[in-house]
C-alpha cells in the first residue's frame, strides 16, 4: 500500500490515503488532491510512524517522516501542564473550600511536592536526546 | 446518457409513493468511514478519492464527483475507542470556518473529543448536498 507525503502550511507533514474505492492511480489523485504547488512523495505506507503521540511534530524529509524534537518537547510540556493540573485540582479544592478541620499547612506542603515533581520532569523534558527519551518520560507523569 | 426518466416512483400496492426529485435532492453525495488511530486509514466510502491526515484530529477529504456547490451539509460522528465504550467521549466533527476548508472538491474537519482534537478509532461523515 502507498500513501502520499507533503509538508503542509503548519510545517507539518500531511499524509494522503487514497480511496481504495476510487479509479484513479494514486499519481492521478495526488496531482487532484495534494494543494495546488506542494511538492509531494508518494511512499510505501511502512514508512509513516505508527505511533501518533507526537503527530503534531511529524516532518517531512525527503521520502521519509521524522520527528521534530523540539515540537516534541514543546507536546510534552503540554501533557505535564495537564498532568500537573490534575494533580493540583483536590489540593486547590480543599484549600478553596476552605472545609473546617483543613490542615492548610499540610495541603500546602502536598502543592510544594507537586510542584518540585513536576519541575523535575520539566528539566528532564529539557534536557532528552530525542523522542524515545520523551516518551518515557510521559509514561512516568 | 441514458437511464429512466419519471416523476415519481410507486410501491407495487401503489400505497406508497415517492417524487423522484425528492429521491435525488435526499440522496447522500458521499460518505467516508475511517480509522484516525495508528496509521490512518480509509475502512470504506463512497465519492471520496482520498483522506488527508494533517495533525491530531485534522482531516481533509476530497470528493471523487465534485459537489455543484459548497453549501453542502455534513453530519457525522465517532468512536472514541473499539476497546471500551467510552460514552461520555463526546465526539464532534468540526467544520473550520474558513471556507477554504469547504468547497465544492474538498472539505476539512477537526475532530474532537471532549473539546479537544483528538485521533478516534473511528470517524463516520456524510455530505448531503448538490
Amino acid at each position: 500500500m502507498q500513501r502520499v507525503i507533503f509538508e503542509n502550511d503548519e510545517g507539518g507533514v500531511s499524509v494522503l490515503i487514497p480511496s481504495p474505492n476510487c479509479k484513479l492511480s494514486i499519481e492521478e489523485i495526488a496531482k487532484k488532491d495534494v494543494p495546488l504547488g506542494k511538492a509531494f512523495e508518494i511512499v510505501d505506507t511502512s514508512i509513516i510512524p505508527n505511533d501518533r503521540i507526537f503527530r503534531n511534530a511529524w516532518k517531512k524529509d525527503g521520502k521519509t517522516v521524522g520527528i521534530d524534537l523540539d515540537k516534541a518537547k514543546e507536546h510534552t510540556h503540554v501533557l505535564r501542564r495537564v498532568a500537573r493540573a490534575k494533580e493540583f485540582e483536590p489540593l486547590d479544592e480543599q484549600i478553596m473550600k476552605k472545609l473546617p478541620g483543613t490542615d492548610e499547612v499540610a495541603v500546602e506542603a502536598g502543592r510544594v511536592l507537586v510542584r518540585a515533581k513536576y519541575d523535575l520532569f520539566q528539566t528532564d523534558i529539557d534536557g532528552a536526546a530525542d523522542v524515545h527519551e520523551l516518551k518515557a518520560i510521559i509514561e512516568e507523569m | 446518457m441514458g437511464g429512466v426518466k419519471a416523476e415519481a416512483i410507486s410501491n407495487v400496492a401503489g400505497t406508497k409513493t415517492i417524487d423522484t426529485g425528492d429521491l435525488v435532492d435526499g440522496a447522500c453525495r458521499a460518505w467516508i468511514n475511517f480509522k484516525a488511530t495508528a496509521t490512518a486509514e480509509i475502512i470504506d466510502d463512497f465519492n471520496c478519492s482520498s483522506l488527508i491526515d494533517n495533525a491530531t484530529g485534522s482531516f481533509s477529504f476530497s470528493f471523487d464527483t465534485d459537489m455543484t456547490d459548497a453549501e453542502y451539509l455534513i453530519a457525522g460522528g465517532g468512536v472514541y475507542d473499539l476497546a471500551t465504550d467510552a460514552a461520555n467521549s463526546d465526539i464532534n466533527i468540526n467544520p473550520y470556518r474558513n471556507a477554504a476548508y469547504k468547497t465544492t472538491s474538498s472539505f476539512r474537519t477537526s475532530v474532537t473529543s471532549n473539546g479537544g482534537a483528538y485521533d478516534t478509532a473511528r470517524v463516520y461523515i456524510l455530505f448531503f448536498g448538490n
